[in-house]
């Protein structure tokens, strides 16, 4: 009896998955896998790799939204101590490359702890703000937890130092904030200070961050050097037309031209191929994504799930909005990679882990938090 | 617990609406990036794209472009006079290369390079880069065969490195024809401008300066070749696409007859002046300037300090005085003015004047060139002893404007060849010329002394040669070449209408070079063959009355106030095949300096053509 009621809500819970959302994020895998195959050379398996990483991540997915919603609230706190405590890790038993310590060697892969982070800070916040009244929020009493979940990972992940992924969290964070309704005038003030403290801040940042600021503004400056990623990211993209050169026939990426081409830049290498038209096509899948995660984060009822979607949306608009801003040459190169389509084990567990909080939600929509 | 409460609740409900109109204001946001993101790949993919798709076929394909051999120049019996020296070069692509210091560090490894070369390397670049940037660099090195095959073998180690085969222009006798063979040298940016941008970018090219080098650029240049490549991002070759191997320069046959330069090189190399030897089809057969130059020192690229030396030399080494430098023609005109006073009939053959060394013209002296005079001169006379008065009398008769219409018909005052950059055209003067030129009415006097060769007429010395073939021929016009061509030799128009008046010319200059008297009779040829010319003292100052009173001599005058010394001649006499022209600057009378000249030269053409020995 108790089986038959349980399997029932399992169908239920089966039932009521958002196959819309599914659909979405399965065709941007596709396209992703696409892409990933067309720069493969055999040498390094990344189609193979990325291939298992996505199915792996896609069984998360499910997994997690078929999780009860009030489990996620209650480990939320949790979950982002856990998270911290990578990170903490990172700085002494981390791996180095470039001059910055970002992964823990997990054997099967190397974690990023940094890109947990984004989505465990959305997390902590939701569940702090689903049980602080509005009246209170602008209270500093009651402010001060949520600064600290803020400003803690983000001066760890500064220090690493991976000031992209930082500044992502600390965006997402602040749209948080302003979604639990902290007064408008908070954020005023934290801006000016921001403004005021800005040049100490920059002679904290390390030279090659300095550089690459600068390179931002003049990349021809230096064709050869730092500006060398962004010109021959405009090229590939741009000489893609409107049509693109087709599948597989993109000589920008596929004679090495293009930097990091697998990860940060895999945006250009599709956009080379497919054209206008595919680049048109990709963004309004992730604009579709997007607010789908919204209309979910709406008929939620419980603050937690509203909270926690929009900020997962915001995420995904931050990850999508930054990568392909600074791949055409409109924000500076901050390591920041594009959701799904990059290849990277935690960004791609991250961002199937959120969507699957957000499908929890979907299902558990009725549910209320107490 | 307190939400249990329905105060509770509503506050839920209004964090709810709370959150939605905050969602809202930030989905306005988000959406105006994304629509900035579209703008921007819109920007990027439809209106950018034609250009970023050059910029990436520029990124994957490289050219490189081949100078194809040069065409040889060769004398009319074949001897190699100008060919091509294989030589290993090396250049960098600036494109393809990441970094300039890691390329000279294994270039020097190879090279030898010492560090003041590279550090000069370097600046050259830096100025590369801005002014070719897409021409590779070429360094200025020549490659032995070792180094070569060293850069071959570690061009992995040096992106954007290419070791490449060339050529340098080695000219066999650079002294004796650099004027009229020229010399090339590396292309200057109105080279560039001119030349098919099939050319351009090509490493080491060097261009035809002046000269035959200039004149047959286009034949000798051929087409080069070129071979298009895939590179990847780091400048390794992918695959070559594409391989046109070029087609080489045509080579040159030209009418030089290489003895006979050598010779006449010979005879003024110590002098400042010219030769020049034409067949009686307006062949040349020699034209040699003088001081000459090492046309070798140009291609392999000629030191600062013996350029300006050269620049600084009065007796100008780098111009071709056979087409560019002017003289006065003197007494060489007289043919001319005698065949035009005989068609206008305005004297006959025996047309008797009195030289009594000076005459007297509307208040004016005239002087004939010998003390004491000629005595009672007739035309003959009057040629062979080139006496002065004789001919100012005939001028004064016959008029500046109708010997300018004879002088032109022989082709003075006008550009013998085409594409001879350096060639100068003189002046034939004539009453509108002057009204025109010089604003001013043409007056007697002038008349007077242009029939000696004097005042406003300026010949080149290659126009005096056309000439002498012009009246040696029979009377036929020619139009002198240098490039020997197969087909039947054909003469031009005539030019004289009675041949009489030709004969009475000829027999005069065989006279004068045969006859006792004559101008040029101590530079007679004996033999079978003989020889026949004029010669022409022509005056570069105006003798003044004081100095004609101290007998001032052309010797103890500075060198370039003395008179230049000029002969045109023929031979031999019995069938006229050659004619000559022989110019010395400043060398003193044409008896004196340049016939005794051309006699040498006209014997070795004897000599060599004819058999004829011990003249």
């Amino acid at each position: 009896m108790f089986k038959i009621l349980k399997s029932n809500l399992f169908n239920s819970k089966v039932r009521n998955l958002d196959w819309l959302l599914i659909f979405i994020v399965l065709l941007i895998g596709i396209i992703s896998l696409l892409t990933i195959y067309s720069i493969d050379t055999g040498q390094n398996n990344y189609f193979e790799k990325h291939s298992i990483r996505f199915l792996f991540s896609f069984v998360l997915l499910i997994v997690v939204a078929l999780t009860s919603i009030k489990f996620w609230v209650g480990s939320a706190y949790l979950f982002y101590i856990f998270v911290l405590i990578l990170l903490i890790l990172v700085d002494y038993f981390g791996l180095s490359a470039q001059g910055a310590k970002r992964w823990l060697n997990l054997g099967v892969f190397n974690l990023q702890p940094s890109e947990l982070m984004k989505v465990a800070v959305i997390l902590a916040l939701a569940r702090y703000y689903q049980f602080i009244k509005i009246d209170d929020t602008d209270k500093i009493t009651k402010l001060a937890l949520p600064l600290a979940l803020i400003i803690i990972p983000f001066i760890v992940v500064v220090k690493q130092p991976d000031l992209g992924t930082a500044l992502f969290i600390l965006a997402v964070s602040l749209a948080m904030l302003w979604l639990a309704g902290l007064n408008l005038r908070i954020f005023s003030f934290g801006a000016i200070s921001v403004l005021i403290l800005a040049p100490l801040s920059i002679s904290l940042l390390k030279p090659y961050q300095k550089q690459r600021i600068l390179t931002f503004f003049n990349p021809e400056n230096d064709p050869l050097g730092a500006g060398y990623h962004v010109i021959q990211s405009k090229i590939a993209i741009g000489s893609g037309g409107f049509f693109g050169k087709g599948f597989m026939k993109g000589s920008q990426s596929n004679l090495d031209f293009l930097p990091e081409k697998h990860t940060d830049f895999i945006f250009t290498v599709f956009a080379e191929q497919f054209g206008y038209i595919g680049c048109i096509l990709l963004i309004l899948l992730f604009i579709f994504l997007i607010i789908r995660i919204d209309i979910i984060s709406k008929n939620s009822r419980n603050t937690f799930s509203r909270l926690m979607c929009f900020g997962i949306s915001f995420n995904f608009f931050v990850y999508v909005g930054i990568n392909i801003g600074m791949v055409s040459g409109l924000l500076p190169i901050v390591g920041v990679p594009i959701p799904i389509m990059s290849y990277g084990g935690t960004a791609m567990i991250t961002t199937m882990f959120a969507l699957g909080l957000v499908l929890s939600a979907h299902i558990h929509k009725e549910e209320n938090i107490y | 617990m307190e939400y249990f409460k329905p105060k509770a609740k509503k506050g839920i409900e209004s964090k709810g609406k709370a959150i939605s109109k905050r969602a809202f204001i930030l989905n306005i946001g988000k959406f105006s990036f994304f629509g900035l993101l579209i703008s921007r790949l819109t920007y990027l993919q439809l209106f950018e794209g034609k250009k970023y798709k050059v910029l990436s076929d520029r990124n994957r394909f490289s050219e490189w472009k081949v100078v194809s051999e040069r065409g040889l120049v060769l004398d009319r019996q074949n001897r190699i006079l100008a060919s091509n020296k294989e030589i290993y070069k090396v250049s960098i692509n600036l494109d393809l290369t990441q970094s300039i210091d890691e390329t000279f560090y294994q270039l020097t490894k190879i090279l030898n390079l010492d560090l003041l070369k590279v550090q000069n390397y370097k600046k050259l670049i830096t100025k590369h880069k801005r002014t070719k940037r897409f021409e590779p660099f070429v360094l200025d090195e020549i490659l032995s065969w070792k180094n070569f095959a060293m850069i071959n073998y570690n061009l992995d180690m040096m992106p954007g490195v290419f070791p490449f085969l060339s050529y340098e222009r080695t000219y066999t006798k650079p002294l004796e024809f650099s004027h009229v063979i020229g010399y090339i040298g590396k292309a200057s940016k109105k080279d560039l401008s001119k030349i098919d941008p099939k050319f351009h970018n090509i490493p080491n090219l060097k261009v035809g300066k002046i000269g035959i080098e200039k004149k047959f650029e286009k034949l000798m240049a051929g087409d080069p070749g070129n071979s298009v490549f895939e590179t990847d991002a780091k400048g390794k070759f992918v695959k070559q696409v594409s391989f046109y191997k070029g087609l080489n320069g045509k080579n040159i046959i030209t009418t030089l007859d290489s003895d006979i330069q050598v010779a006449a090189y010979e005879a003024i190399k110590n002098e400042s002046g010219s030769v020049i030897v034409m067949d009686n089809f307006g062949e040349i057969i020699t034209m040699v300037s003088s001081p000459s130059f090492d046309s070798n020192s140009f291609t392999y690229g000629i030191s600062k300090t013996e350029y300006k030396s050269y620049l600084k030399n009065e007796k100008k080494p780098l111009s071709n005085k056979a087409l560019s430098a002017l003289y006065p023609p003197g007494s060489t005109i007289k043919m001319l003015v005698t065949l035009s006073a005989l068609e206008n009939n305005i004297i006959n053959k025996n047309f008797k004047m009195t030289c009594k060394e000076s005459t007297e013209y509307f208040g004016q002296k005239y002087h004939c060139w010998k003390e004491n005079g000629h005595g009672v001169v007739d035309l003959k006379k009057g040629i062979s002893q080139s006496c002065d008065i004789y001919f100012y009398e005939v001028a004064r008769l016959l008029g500046v404007d109708r010997l300018n219409e004879t002088a032109r018909r022989f082709g003075l005052g006008e550009n013998v060849f085409k594409g001879f950059i350096e060639e100068k055209k003189g002046v034939v003067p004539s009453t509108k010329w002057k009204k025109k030129y010089v604003g001013q009415p043409w007056y007697l006097g002038e008349t007077i002394i242009t029939g000696i060769g004097q005042g406003y007429i300026q010949t080149t010395p290659i126009q005096l040669c056309k000439m002498m073939t012009q009246l040696s021929n029979g009377g036929y016009k020619v139009t002198p070449t240098i490039f020997k061509s197969d087909k039947p030799k054909i003469i031009g128009e005539k030019l004289v209408s009675d041949p009489d008046d030709l004969k009475i010319i000829m027999d005069a200059l065989f006279s004068s070079t045969n006859e006792f008297g004559g101008t040029s009779y101590r530079s007679r040829i004996k033999g079978k063959n003989l020889f026949a010319g004029k010669t022409g003292t022509s005056q570069v100052r105006k003798i003044t009355a004081e100095q004609r009173l101290r007998n001032l001599k052309n010797k103890d005058l500075p060198w370039k106030f003395r008179d230049h010394s000029l002969f045109v001649g023929y031979g031999p006499v019995e069938d006229p095949k050659f004619n000559i022209t022989v110019v010395i600057d400043h060398g003193g009378s044409g008896s004196s300096k340049a016939a005794p000249i051309a006699k040498k030269i006209m014997s070795k053409i004897f000599n060599k053509y004819y058999g004829q020995k011990n003249v």
